[in-house]
């Protein structure tokens, strides 16, 4: 088995983690992958994927409805200026 | 005034007029404040508000598991990472009770982010075994579970994904009642895995349960999952169990890890349902240890996406950062606990380049694997009968990580399924039963059986 490359997955998912931590992490990871051995390592099942149980159609009419005032949404924003959420800058 | 309380927006004038004295509320407040270490309340009101609905959930106290929505409450998914963050409306189910007349009493601890089943894993603070301290209460359902069992709530919403209603209703002794996919809307919920997460309910009795299911379950045009069916569980449920094939799991009874006070009792039972007049055999289902394996790998690579939205930007905990990749960053390393970071670490793995093929879409092969193998199952039966958990509630020192291995199958396959307590002297044991997808009532009216019948057993 590779060794996990645990920089790579973190950049991913957004966690900057400290190195103790991250070898902490990748030894978990580790561990979950002995776990699911049954499944990584076993002949696959001679079924079609399944990514979601069978439900009915999920359309609805396209009415208008009311939604959020913009008070409301940003009720919770951590910063926000002008009815805006303040985010970092993005653009060079 | 606990912690939250001052967070809350004060009750208006009117509201305060219309907040009126109740007997059963004041009585759940007391024990709330009774048991205030169990840990069980991120957040309770000390003032009931109003309610007019008539039903048989009128009146009754609920707490809500504090990853579903409740407007002017608190809901921080146990996690530091929305910490301060107020709900500005209510899930459906929560709706769906308030217009039938219960109270919202307030929310309940949970494992973060519903990751975990040993009630250890809030941000916050542990919750402790009601029956004894230094024992798991079970999770992630860990608050819903305790406020039953201490009576502090006439029942709790709690959510299921992997068992996290059904183990922490086995480990605390009360029933938990996880309904078929579909039949109760998640809008509303916070998301741990959208194919997987359930709503449902704890109570100390099926009844209880039936009458809350049905109050929250139904089509929900805010939720596309939400089917189209009336479960009826409370007209149902005297119906019992008389003529019903009930078949017990042999490779969940036999299993080397089920203690032997659980297997004994487990099977005690089959007795009682032969008494009820139902038809009892014995089969394997096989696919326990595989289970184990699709549901981390499908859960975590399904919260890997629905936890990227707790980035410090919109909501939440923000820290700061040069750049914006450096806020996102230390935001979630900061605000995310130690699981959350290993399973969407870990969901993340599953769905790279190397493991995509024999990780994901082989734990989706296997998926439906699974429910073929249960609908051959349920060709032949009309309910399964497991143990909930292998043991009685482990201690806080141990290990957590097998108690969920007979309520995977459930999640993998939206079947209902339910836990009740069995009568034991020492510490709580579960009987789990799992019935047909959509066949709620049936699964609800073989565990009141279960229940009554229990009542009149020797320990």
């Amino acid at each position: 088995m590779k060794s996990i490359d645990i920089e790579r997955l973190a950049e991913r998912m957004s966690l900057s983690l400290e190195k103790n931590e991250a070898k902490e992490l990748c030894k978990d990871l580790a561990e979950m992958l002995a776990l699911c051995g049954p499944v990584l390592e076993g002949t696959p099942a001679p079924f079609e994927p399944l990514f979601a149980l069978p439900c009915p159609t999920a359309l609805r009419e396209d009415t208008e409805k009311p939604s959020f005032s913009t008070d409301e949404a940003l009720l919770n924003a951590p910063q926000k200026k002008d009815g805006m959420i303040r985010v970092p800058k993005t653009v060079e | 005034m606990n912690e939250f309380e001052k967070t809350a927006p004060a009750l208006t004038d009117k509201e305060n007029e219309a907040s009126e004295k109740n007997e059963i509320f004041d009585k759940c407040l007391a024990s709330t404040k009774a048991h205030c270490n169990s840990g069980a309340y991120l957040y309770y009101t000390e003032k009931p508000r109003k309610t007019d609905g008539k039903s048989a959930v009128s009146g009754d106290i609920i707490g809500v598991k504090d990853n579903i929505s409740v407007k002017d409450m608190p809901l921080t998914c146990g996690s530091k990472i929305l910490d301060g963050y107020m709900a500005s409306y209510d899930a459906t189910a929560v709706k769906r009770l308030k217009e039938a007349g219960a109270v919202i009493f307030g929310k309940l601890n949970l494992d973060e982010f519903a990751m975990g089943s040993s009630g250890l894993l809030s941000a916050y603070k542990p919750v402790k075994n009601p029956f004894c301290e230094d024992r798991m209460s079970g999770g992630s359902s860990s608050g819903s579970a305790v406020a039953v069992c201490n009576g502090s709530v006439t029942a709790a919403l709690g959510t299921d994904t992997g068992g996290s209603i059904r183990v922490p209703a086995a480990l605390c002794g009360v029933v938990g009642f996880k309904p078929s996919y579909g039949a109760v809307s998640r809008y509303g919920l916070t998301a741990h895995a959208s194919s997987l997460d359930t709503v449902g309910v704890l109570a100390k009795s099926v009844e209880k349960c039936a009458a809350v299911t049905d109050v929250i379950s139904g089509k929900d045009e805010l939720d596309g999952t939400t089917a189209d069916i009336a479960l009826h569980c409370l007209k149902n449920l005297k119906n019992g169990i008389a003529g019903k094939k009930v078949c017990f799991l042999k490779d969940a009874t036999n299993c080397d890890f089920v203690s032997d006070e659980v297997r004994s009792r487990v099977l005690s039972t089959c007795s009682v349902f032969e008494k009820l007049g139902a038809e009892v055999f014995f089969d394997t289902f096989g696919e326990f240890r595989k289970c184990v394996a699709d549901y981390y790998i499908i859960a975590s690579a399904e919260a890997s996406s629905c936890l990227a939205r707790f980035d410090g930007i919109k909501y939440g905990h923000r820290e700061n950062g040069q750049t914006v990749d450096e806020v996102y960053g230390n935001s979630r390393a900061n605000g995310l606990g130690k699981e959350v970071k290993r399973r969407v670490l870990f969901g993340s793995l599953m769905l790279s380049e190397e493991y995509y093929e024999k990780g994901f879409i082989n734990a989706a092969r296997h998926r439906r694997a699974v429910i073929d193998k249960l609908n051959g199952l349920f060709s032949k039966y009309d309910l399964l009968i497991t143990p909930t958990v292998p043991t009685v509630a482990p201690k806080t020192s141990d290990s957590a990580r097998m108690l969920d291995i007979f309520t995977y199958p459930a999640n993998l396959a939206g079947l209902p399924a339910i836990s009740v307590p069995l009568k034991v002297k020492g510490l709580p044991i579960g009987l789990q039963l799992l019935g047909r997808r959509f066949a709620d009532s049936e699964v609800l009216s073989a565990g009141e059986a279960i229940e009554k019948a229990e009542v009149n057993t020797d320990a």
